[in-house]
């Protein structure tokens, strides 16, 4: 798996950054690299969604 | 006794006038294995969403989903195969569905009955389990998560027969999000394989005949599509539901319309193999797109394509370049 980072600009001239994930075999998923840094940060730690 | 009970077991079972397939008594999608939008056979060794909708892995070693036609019980056409590739210890094959705030609220305060038909290709020890979290719509990778102890059931064990696990729960009353489990509960060898359909979750203490929360297969596919949906183009060129213009020479503006309005303003969209032709039949292929959140909702979305080449200010439709090309929007909790 492969990240790449890539900078918009929306129409109102604000820039938004975005992350591209490719997971091989030609597919990606494309999200907003907050939402991408936060998913990040949460599966760090995979203990706190296993079996309780 | 509960309507629930009332209907299923005494109408139902003593050949009253009710049929069983009664939508909304399951609080669950997909129940049934019916949808696997996202692909009908997934390997992977971390968590997420890769086979069957509404059904997130937890994966803590390598395994492979897949959608199951030969292996299933009387009267269910679909079954989930969850095999370790792997040594798997407890609780690492294992799925969860997490049930949104509009839903679970419903479950609040409530005795609450869990089932599921299981079949092992060696006995094996299964759990299932309730967790709930007192935020809004919480995501089951987002913490916050706390356990409810079954007050009857929650273990079984699965052979090479069918049978059904069940637990009851009591649903604490400040509850705003609910997730449901099903686990093994040992260790597992590699190559060994457990299999899960009819999973259903319902007001009461008694588990009653498996009900599509969708009453039908497409009210199933709809629920689901609410959650994440994904175009396939299905042949060469195939449509993908969008179009839009050619913005500058390397700028595809594109809009698509969701089959269904979403839970959410989508998160992350997933491609493969996507091209855009224009209104001069020229063909062009997008090496990247981004989501514009300023005119995305939950009816539709736009987004960028990059290219190269393009004439500026033409129409462009969205393809798929080979029949296994698609494009899919993500609102899953």
């Amino acid at each position: 798996m492969n990240t790449q980072i890539i900078t918009t600009t929306n129409l109102d001239g604000t820039t938004t950054d975005h992350v591209i994930i490719d997971w091989g075999n030609n597919q990606f998923t494309s999200m907003l690299k907050a939402d991408y840094e936060a998913q990040q940060a949460v599966q760090a730690n995979p203990a706190q969604y296993g079996v309780r | 006794m509960s309507r629930a009970q009332l209907t299923s077991t005494v109408e139902q079972n003593g050949g009253g006038s009710l049929s069983s397939f009664i939508a909304g008594k399951n609080f669950l999608a997909n129940g049934a294995m019916d949808i696997f939008q996202r692909s009908t056979s997934a390997t992977f060794s971390s968590g997420g969403y890769f086979a069957p909708d509404r059904w997130v892995a937890i994966a803590g070693t390598s395994q492979t989903f897949s959608q199951e036609s030969t292996i299933v019980p009387s009267g269910f056409r679909y079954s989930l195969k969850m095999l370790a590739n792997a040594t798997a210890t407890l609780g690492q094959l294992q799925t969860q569905q997490v049930i949104e705030t509009a839903n679970a609220i419903y479950l609040a305060g409530q005795t609450v009955t869990f089932s599921a038909y299981i079949y092992g290709s060696s006995s094996t020890s299964i759990g299932i389990g309730i967790q709930y979290n007192t935020s809004v719509d919480a995501t089951w990778n987002g913490g916050g998560w706390s356990s409810i102890s079954a007050t009857s059931g929650g273990t079984g064990t699965a052979t090479t027969s069918w049978s059904k696990i069940t637990g009851t729960y009591t649903i604490p009353s400040n509850a705003k999000t609910v997730l449901v489990q099903i686990y093994n509960n040992a260790t597992v060898s590699s190559s060994a394989a457990i299999y899960f359909t009819g999973l259903q979750l319902e007001l009461g203490s008694v588990a009653t005949p498996f009900s599509r929360a969708g009453g039908t297969v497409q009210g199933e596919l709809a629920l689901c599509q609410r959650y994440y949906w994904r175009g396939i183009s299905g042949a060469s060129y195939g449509f993908l539901n969008g179009a839009g213009f050619s913005y500058t020479s390397s700028n595809a503006q594109i809009s698509v319309t969701y089959p269904v309005t979403m839970r959410a303003i989508p998160s992350s969209v997933d491609y493969s193999s996507l091209v855009v032709q224009d209104s001069a039949a020229g063909i062009f292929s997008l090496s990247s797109i981004t989501l514009d959140a300023s005119v995305t909702n939950t009816i539709g979305a736009s987004f960028a394509g990059t290219t190269s080449g393009m004439t500026t200010n033409r129409f462009l439709r969205l393809l798929g370049s080979g029949s296994t090309a698609y494009i899919g929007f993500s609102a899953e909790l």
